[in-house]
């Protein structure tokens, strides 16, 4: 069995990516996101539109398709919705609505996770907004909405920066969506800083019965070939859900013992006893 | 290489003593 990878790094802008996410601009003006209503996974949220400024924040249902502008006519009124709850401003939940393209109705609400529902994956095109706040309840942003498109098998890479050079950290997400589809490599580029801003990755692996898998996670610095500025002594740390530690490394000999034990996997094109 | 049991897990990719500099994480799934 394959098991399912979701791919989730938080990390400054400008990042390259093998992923299946686009970013792209909002709604000029106004902008929709869902404000989570309830608690737990299976909250729900409510259609909202805001003024770009954060103001005017009143309840909408409005045809997605005026706001958005076209939409692909693919089984396009299904929406993935993703938002940020005021009151958990670092997580952020995601909803799946169906949403009558006519009426602008929401018609359904669960779980972002039940698009695995096979039912789901008839529908190509997902669209997400999110909305940001500091602790205190301010609103700090409002980001992007995503496209999620069905890709052929090969190597994709997703750029994300900011609008007219503006920096920040960033979030890009992607998820096999498809029961039968395989992140072979999920991987991301980044400017490695100090405290907050160290860049920081995820995956999920799946309990799908099958039992453990067998993972190489690396982190790569002085083999970045033409790369300027790369990170000279790259320190890896794995942990799991519950924080702990469950593997480190600061230098590349362990992962060369474990690339001979398993031959066939990718390798750096240099490698540095520190990569 | 780490054999791991199905949940979420977290990559953090710092520099050495407080180093800074563009790096690549990986993740390879080997089945």
């Amino acid at each position: 069995m394959t098991p399912f990878l979701r791919l989730f790094v938080f990390g400054p802008v400008a990042l390259a990516w093998v992923c299946v996410l686009a970013a792209l601009e909002p709604a000029s003006g106004q902008i929709l996101y869902v404000k989570p209503v309830g608690t737990g996974a299976q909250q729900v949220g409510q259609l909202r539109q805001v003024n770009a400024d954060g103001t005017g924040d009143t309840a909408v249902a409005v045809p997605f398709a005026d706001v958005l502008g076209p939409v692909p006519e693919r089984n396009g009124n299904r929406f993935a919705l993703s938002a940020v709850d005021p009151a958990r401003p670092n997580q952020i939940s995601r909803n799946v609505f169906t949403v009558n393209r006519t009426t602008g109705a929401i018609q359904n609400a669960t779980n972002f996770l039940d698009m695995l529902d096979p039912d789901t994956l008839l529908y190509t095109y997902v669209y997400g907004f999110y909305k940001a706040f500091s602790p205190d309840g301010t609103l700090i942003a409002v980001n992007s909405y995503y496209r999620i498109r069905r890709l052929t098998p090969g190597a994709y890479t997703a750029v994300v920066q900011g609008k007219d050079g503006g920096t920040g950290v960033g979030l890009v997400e992607a998820y096999g969506l498809d029961g039968t589809a395989t992140l072979a490599n999920i991987s991301t580029r980044g400017l490695v800083q100090t405290g907050d801003n160290v860049m920081i990755g995820g995956f999920i692996v799946l309990d799908t019965g099958a039992g453990a898998t067998n993972m190489i996670v690396r982190a790569i610095g002085p083999s970045l070939n033409g790369v300027t500025g790369a990170l000279a002594d790259p320190v890896l740390e794995l942990h799991d859900s519950n924080g702990a530690l469950v593997a480190s490394n600061d230098n590349g000999r362990e992962r060369k013992r474990a690339r001979s034990k398993r031959p066939g996997w990718p390798r750096a094109t240099t490698m540095n006893p520190r990569s | 290489m780490k054999t791991l049991a199905g949940g979420a897990y977290t990559i953090i990719v710092q520099g050495k003593n407080g180093s800074t500099g563009v790096a690549l994480i990986e993740a390879y799934n080997l089945q």
